[in-house]
């Protein structure tokens, strides 16, 4: 989907705020969401491509306005909802409880369950799987397709209808486009390669270069 | 697949921690999540999961040119050899090296993708649409303007854009003047910032640890008779705060200053003297250049003499910086 979240090559977003911040989790419920991401695909409720891409269903004004972890913590509910684990009502009934002030959270001890989330997050992760061989060979030159489907791609804007020159071949990955609607499927790999004046045009610095890992149906052979 | 209707407005309504801890609450009625796992998750993030396992890495690549070799033909492979706890089964890592010519610089233009097993979670910045946004179209301007690190034109940068369970690490190059450094020492040089690629340890380049690297190779390439030798802690920190304000001053405006302190004082024991001189010196420099008010210095030197400031605020990943922290809000 063309979101707000595919920035790269955007102008106008201003200083990077660099300041360090000594905590890795700068608020409690910030490590609390990062737990619960966890449960969600350690639990095989959600993937990760379908929780990457609950958060770039978000309204372009919101997401731009969360905070990082706020982010992180829409997408995860959203999805505990839709799939059924988590009812909507009970979830804004027991918010608000927490926003009055007026609830506590449980609690309950049980200490196999993390790592039988881990081996679930294992799973949850792209698994490198066997597949058709693949197309394009190292040092071919190739063209992203106007690949720009309505649902969830890793393929970013910036690239699109640009030719590049394939780098490396990565063997078979996850396709995310299918994996985030709930289909599995697997298909080759690619870094390519992009030059600067194919990307940006007058404005680009010469001197650089950008590669992307691109999936096989993302990419045509360029025209010799 | 159901529907979350009105989820948008559900999640304007209430603050993130409400919402947080309402998933929270729930999930653990659900059985999906336990009071020590987030615990446990949460400890796991903040105390053992950060950049050492990348810098061990990058260490061993310096000292072993066939591992080095290795790592970058076989970035998951070569890191599997080592004695270090990371989790390949969820991640590749590539290794992308920088050189004289070239320099590597990670970014993920569409979430936060980051090489993790490796590094630890991601930086705050990393994460942000103003890093994301221009580390692909102007790469050279972000690294001068945000990072302080200021590429010859002819330097080609090198760009990945994580867009794959496959992430990109940087092995910077090993640092002029480090050729008689064990692998362990050359492990506390690798910043985390410089296998980001938006620090370059080598050439001088200010570094995520405020320059400390480099200034202690700077001191290290110094003949022996020229070292600064110190008697306390704070003949050092007069001496480095002198040397680090001066960086983009001429050194002959601290130098007058020394000069006439060491004209007015007439102490016996040269070598303190000698650091008090350089310390009124220092003061003179920072009031007079206008870096500093004096009323300033004067309260802040006050409430060190009466105990109720000290420096442990000012040292990363010192255990005692919070307590001080708090101490201060209470004036």
């Amino acid at each position: 989907m063309d979101g707000v979240h595919d920035v790269g090559g955007m102008d106008g977003f201003g200083p990077v705020d660099t300041a360090e911040h000594e905590d890795t989790f700068h608020e409690e419920w910030e490590g609390v969401t990062y737990a619960a991401f966890l449960a969600g695909l350690g639990s095989g409720t959600f993937g990760i491509d379908a929780f990457r891409h609950s958060i770039e269903r978000l309204p372009p004004a919101d997401y731009l306005t969360a905070s990082y972890y706020d982010r992180w913590a829409r997408g995860i509910a959203r999805l505990f909802v839709e799939r059924g684990v988590l009812d909507a009502a009970d979830l804004r009934e027991r918010t608000a409880a927490f926003a009055a002030g007026e609830a506590t959270v449980p609690e309950r001890y049980d200490p196999d369950l993390l790592s039988e989330l881990a081996a679930g997050v294992n799973e949850a992760y792209d698994a490198a799987g066997d597949g058709s061989e693949p197309r394009f060979e190292e040092g071919e030159r190739v063209v992203v397709r106007n690949h720009n489907p309505a649902g969830h791609t890793r393929c970013p804007g910036y690239v699109r209808r640009a030719e590049g020159v394939v780098r490396a071949s990565r063997g078979h990955h996850t396709l995310p486009d299918a994996a985030a609607h709930g289909e599995a499927e697997t298909e080759p790999l690619y870094s390519v390669r992009f030059e600067p004046a194919e990307l940006w045009g007058e404005r680009a610095d010469r001197a650089t270069a950008v590669s992307v890992d691109l999936w096989e149906s993302y990419l045509r052979p360029a025209e010799s | 697949m159901t529907e979350f209707e009105g989820f948008d407005d559900y999640a304007r309504e209430y603050d993130p921690e409400a919402r947080a801890r309402a998933l929270q609450s729930l999930l653990i009625e659900e059985g999906l999540l336990a009071t020590d796992t987030v615990d446990e998750v949460i400890a796991t993030y903040e105390h053992e999961i950060g950049p050492l396992n990348g810098a061990r890495v990058v260490a061993r690549a310096w000292t072993d040119d066939e591992f080095r070799e290795r790592l970058l033909a076989d970035g998951t492979g070569a890191i599997e050899e080592m004695d270090v706890d990371v989790d390949t089964e969820t991640m590749e890592v590539e290794f992308v090296e920088n050189d004289d010519d070239t320099h590597n610089l990670v970014v993920c233009t569409l979430c936060s993708c980051y090489p993790w097993a490796v590094l630890g979670l991601p930086p705050t910045w990393y994460k942000t649409p103003e890093y994301r946004s221009r580390a692909v179209r102007d790469p050279r301007g972000l690294l001068r303007e945000e990072f302080d690190l200021d590429l010859a034109e002819d330097v080609e940068i090198q760009v990945f854009d994580s867009t794959s369970e496959l992430r990109y690490a940087v092995l910077p190059q090993r640092p002029p003047g480090t050729e008689n450094h064990s692998e362990e020492e050359l492990v506390e040089l690798v910043s985390r910032d410089s296998m980001i690629g938006v620090d370059r340890l080598a050439g001088g380049a200010a570094a995520a640890d405020g320059g400390r690297a480099a200034e202690r190779d700077r001191l290290a390439d110094l003949a022996p008779e020229d070292r600064p030798t110190f008697e306390a802690p704070w003949q050092a920190r007069a001496f480095a705060l002198a040397v680090a304000l001066t960086e983009d001053t001429p050194w002959e405006r601290f130098q007058r200053r020394l000069v006439s302190e060491v004209d007015e004082d007439a102490a016996p024991d040269p070598e303190a003297a000698y650091y008090r001189q350089w310390l009124r010196a220092l003061e003179r420099f920072v009031v007079e250049g206008g870096l500093l008010d004096a009323d300033a210095v004067l309260d802040r030197v006050a409430e060190f003499h009466a105990g109720d400031r000290t420096a442990h605020e000012f040292v990363d990943g010192d255990p005692h910086g919070h307590a001080d922290h708090s101490h201060d809000h209470a004036h």
